[in-house]
């Protein structure tokens, strides 16, 4: 676990995916030596957030703690959720389609299957995100201000939360496993794509069960 | 009371304790009900070497076994063991060393397993395919829900896929079900 008066480059040589905070926080690069703390006051980011975030990224047992909840943020903290939702669909996800395409193209007919599946994964994910921030986040602002609110958004949210990084990771097992042919540079390059991808993905859902969840629990009680 | 302790500890990180034991006679007798992961032993109780003592109990001979210790063991003694708990471990620790221990002879179980979909997971894959839930699934093949989950958990295991969507194109590829459906 890092704490506020480590230095941001000993966290990112230790665990690269950190690199990814920094641009959805707004922080650009050539911080030197400085702390977790110093970045953060000079980019005027909340740095309690920005290191509960590099430490879900860095520490897959990280737990957060209760203090830690009661001052998060909850502006920057969805700017930072809208920020990853926008890099996975128009970023990372149409890069991993022109993989696929690549893929699919070498796989006859069953590239179609291959190409259809993904097609669903893309609007499944659009569907997803974008339900986060027009129904789920807008109404834990309105709880936070402390009005009365519809509270089955936040039901079917919990019930409702699918994983996406599943179906990322099936993609690669049919890949490799139930399409004969298929180009290995092809589908290596985006299998790599993929783990990366995913494990962006799996954090994000944490911070979305970890946080999120118990904000909710917290700010409701 | 380091075993309530480690108990406990067990709990926490997702490990059941299946069985106690303070002598090793019980402990024979123990092995021919349960199935263990892994032995725990306080080696400072092991008054024979222990590959004899090992030889005596009827278990599978790629069970780890594991030290427990609370005090200073010559490191000879302890080099024995597949591993050791010290009692001042955290949770944390105490969990990855059991998932890099486990880990490892639970890959070499599954490596000997047959990949093969059972007819009955076939005919399940392709509701589960078409989008059915596994109570419905249930009452169309006149099996228990119980039944259908763990048919479920075999195909994952089997196909490595998780998802509905993913499950569908798996038969599709296989040729279960048409591309129309």
């Amino acid at each position: 676990m890092y704490s506020l008066n480590n230095r941001l480059i000993d966290i990112i040589s230790a665990s690269p995916a950190v690199v990814l905070l920094l641009s959805r926080f707004g922080i650009s690069l050539g911080f030197g030596n400085a702390t977790i703390d110093e970045v953060c006051h000079k980019n005027n980011v909340p740095a309690d957030l920005f290191l509960m975030i590099s430490n879900i990224y860095a520490d897959d047992h990280y737990r957060v703690s209760k203090d830690t909840l009661k001052r998060v943020n909850l502006e920057v903290l969805f700017c930072y959720l809208r920020r990853s939702h926008d890099f996975y669909i128009n970023d990372r996800l149409p890069h991993i389609q022109r993989h696929l395409d690549k893929v699919a193209a070498s796989a006859a007919e069953k590239g179609d299957v291959l190409r259809k599946y993904f097609q669903n994964f893309l609007q499944q994910a659009a569907r997803h995100f974008r339900a986060e921030e027009q129904k789920l986040f807008p109404v834990i602002e309105q709880m936070a201000r402390g009005e009365n609110v519809d509270t089955q958004v936040i039901v079917s949210f919990e019930e409702h939360h699918d994983r996406l990084d599943e179906q990322l990771s099936d993609l690669t097992q049919l890949v490799f496993k139930y399409i004969p042919g298929v180009d290995a540079e092809f589908s290596t390059e985006m299998l790599f794509d993929i783990v990366v991808l995913n494990h962006d993905l799996q954090k994000h859902a944490i911070i979305e069960e970890r946080v999120l969840l118990p904000y909710i629990k917290m700010i409701t009680r | 009371m380091f075993r309530d302790g480690l108990k406990a500890m067990f709990c926490r990180i997702g490990y059941n304790v299946v069985a106690e034991y303070s002598d090793v006679e019980a402990l024979s007798h123990m092995f021919e009900r349960v199935q263990a992961d892994v032995l725990i032993i306080n080696p400072e109780l092991v008054t024979m070497p222990l590959h004899e003592l090992l030889k005596k109990l009827p278990m599978d001979s790629t069970v780890p076994v594991f030290a427990l210790v609370y005090q200073y063991f010559p490191p000879e003694r302890l080099a024995v063991y597949d591993a050791v708990i010290d009692c001042r471990m955290s949770d944390e620790t105490l969990g990855q060393m059991l998932d890099e221990q486990l880990g490892q002879t639970n890959k070499q179980k599954v490596n000997t397993e047959n990949y093969e979909l059972t007819d009955r997971e076939k005919d399940v894959l392709i509701l589960v395919a078409k989008g059915f839930m596994s109570k419905e699934i249930a009452d169309k093949l006149n099996i228990s829900v119980h039944t259908v989950i763990s048919h479920r958990k075999n195909i994952t295991r089997k196909t490595g896929i998780k998802s509905v969507a993913g499950l569908a194109v798996y038969a599709m590829l296989n040729n279960l079900m048409d591309n129309n459906e």
